[in-house]
């Protein structure tokens, strides 16, 4: 049964889809109400998307989170009541959503999958329709990008061949 | 690495758990009445099948495409996607019917409740992953996969942007089919700045307004190799390429479907179309005469600049292999909003309007030629 086998998976990917939405909002509650859309549009094709599901409520928990900030500085809705951060993780999120918006799309998918969601390349490259080694390249150019802004405890990744 | 942005996590309860089933189905019976819409298309694709009688429906080839629902009834918008194909060349290099290619992929969005159709061209080019894993060109996985390979691509398209599309109407025309359309329609009018030729597609040019018969607009669509005249009468080459064309066939597809409008001619009676469309057409097998009765209804009574499309946003690439594609880039998601509900999010994502600037021919004002 569809269904079930949704019920089953539901905590999980509640929780993916939220990690990811917080790590770049910062803010419970929108987080939450993130991580409920997100599974409800997986609901709604779960034949589909079953299959990859991590991977999908991820990154469109990103998608959403991401059009919270643009809606934000377009001023149609209010600033996040953020939850208390650390000024130091408060600066690495606004700096992260900066550059995320910034990175090319296929960098900015793998960087939310790999390194928000932290999902492993393998299942990456799965959800994207690419190959491993096209998700270390992505992910290598975007850890650079990142580290030019942000002090991050990143682990070193080797490139794939190719440009 | 992002571990310090992590609070203690989400506290799921009932409560949550409910509002995801909850959302989950108000998101279905929103999927559902869309796909119950009433179903009115005015698109010259689509109307080839009107007039259509009933004695007629079984000379029209079928093909069996995954849309579930009810049948159709009041509702919203509709979503159908509109091939051309290579089919039928009349080069005589012919390509058997199952084999054909997509040439032209336009998802087009009908929506009665805003009295607009939208349109979204989708390259040919557009590399894919294909359901074997491997990748393709998007027009390739009509021949190899059939009219179902095509619709999972382009719903892949959207699935890949967190998007959900569920194309709920085929319909397939062979290049005579798109030839015939044109002609039938009076031809389309195309307003170019510079004259325009490709010796391998035929077409030639002067620069001012055309109408433009049915050979002149498959010429023109299929131009990947089109050279431009400076005021000197220098030939240089275009080189936007497929990127070019791409541009070009938005601005047809959009000419073509405000020529349905601004027709004197009624495309529903006489033997022609019904002709065109045995000869020509295949549709799926949930699309049935009464619901195209009430398409031509609702199309009969839009004016022309109801009618409004785009590409989508693309820039090239080179595969492993060697082989010049396309693929998506920053802007497509704000291109399939666009499509998906006509608005705009913000002032950034007015560029997606067109997908380039690279457009060397233009629909003239009025959609006539003076």
């Amino acid at each position: 049964m569809d269904d079930d086998d949704f019920d089953r998976q539901l905590d999980d990917l509640a929780q993916t889809a939220y990690r990811v939405a917080y790590r770049i909002l910062g803010d419970r509650e929108e987080a939450r109400d993130i991580s409920q859309e997100s599974l409800a549009r997986a609901y709604v094709r779960w034949p589909r998307v079953r299959n990859k599901a991590d991977a999908w409520v991820a990154r469109v928990a990103g998608n959403l989170a991401l059009d919270v900030v643009r809606r934000q500085r377009h001023g149609s809705t209010a600033a996040p009541d953020r939850s208390p951060d650390h000024a130091e993780a408060a600066a690495v999120r606004d700096e992260l959503v900066a550059l995320l918006q910034t990175l090319p799309r296929r960098q900015r998918q793998v960087v939310v999958l790999r390194y928000l969601a932290d999902l492993p390349e393998a299942q990456v490259a799965a959800a994207l329709g690419c190959s491993v080694g096209s998700v270390k390249r992505h992910a290598h150019r975007g850890l650079a990008a990142l580290r030019t802004t942000i002090q991050i405890d990143a682990p070193a990744i080797e490139p794939a061949g190719g440009t | 690495m992002f571990d310090d942005l992590d609070d203690d996590g989400l506290h799921i309860d009932t409560s949550f758990r409910n509002g995801v089933h909850r959302r989950g189905r108000t998101l279905r019976r929103q999927r559902t009445a869309r796909r119950t819409g009433l179903v009115m298309a005015p698109l010259a694709l689509l109307a080839v099948v009107v007039g259509w009688a009933q004695s007629k429906a079984n000379d029209i080839d079928r093909v069996q495409i995954d849309v579930t629902g009810p049948p159709p009834g009041p509702g919203g918008p509709i979503d159908v996607l509109v091939v051309g194909t290579d089919g039928g060349l009349l080069d005589g290099a012919e390509p058997s019917t199952d084999q054909a290619r997509a040439d032209a992929i336009l998802l087009i969005r009908l929506d009665p409740a805003s009295d607009a159709v939208r349109i979204l061209t989708i390259p040919r080019d557009l590399w894919v992953v294909q359901p074997d894993g491997s990748n393709n060109r998007m027009a390739q996985l009509r021949a190899t996969y059939g009219a179902q390979g095509l619709v999972d691509g382009v719903e892949q398209v959207f699935a890949a942007e967190g998007e959900e599309l569920s194309i709920d109407h085929y319909v397939e025309l062979d290049t005579g089919g798109l030839t015939g359309l044109a002609d039938l329609v009076g031809g389309v009018p195309v307003a170019t700045e510079t004259a325009i030729r490709d010796t391998n597609s035929g077409v030639a040019l002067d620069a001012g307004c055309h109408i433009l018969d049915g050979h002149e607009v498959v010429a023109l669509s299929r131009a990947r190799n089109l050279e431009l005249q400076d005021a000197s009468g220098w030939w240089s080459d275009d080189p936007t390429s497929d990127f070019g064309r791409q541009s070009r066939n938005v601005v047809l597809a959009e000419g073509l479907a405000r020529a349905l409008f601004t027709s004197d001619v009624n495309i529903g009676d006489g033997p022609a179309l019904l002709d065109l469309a045995a000869d020509h057409a295949t549709i799926d097998a949930d699309l049935d005469t009464r619901e195209i009765v009430e398409w031509t209804r609702w199309g009969s009574m839009l004016p022309a600049d109801a009618v409004v499309s785009t590409g989508l946003p693309t820039s090239p690439m080179t595969t492993p292999g060697g082989a010049a594609v396309l693929e998506t880039n920053d802007q497509v998601g704000s291109a399939l909003r666009w499509w998906s509900d006509g608005t705009f999010p913000g002032p950034d994502d007015t560029i997606v309007k067109r997908a380039t600037p690279l457009v060397t021919i233009s629909l003239p004002p009025g959609n006539r030629c003076p």
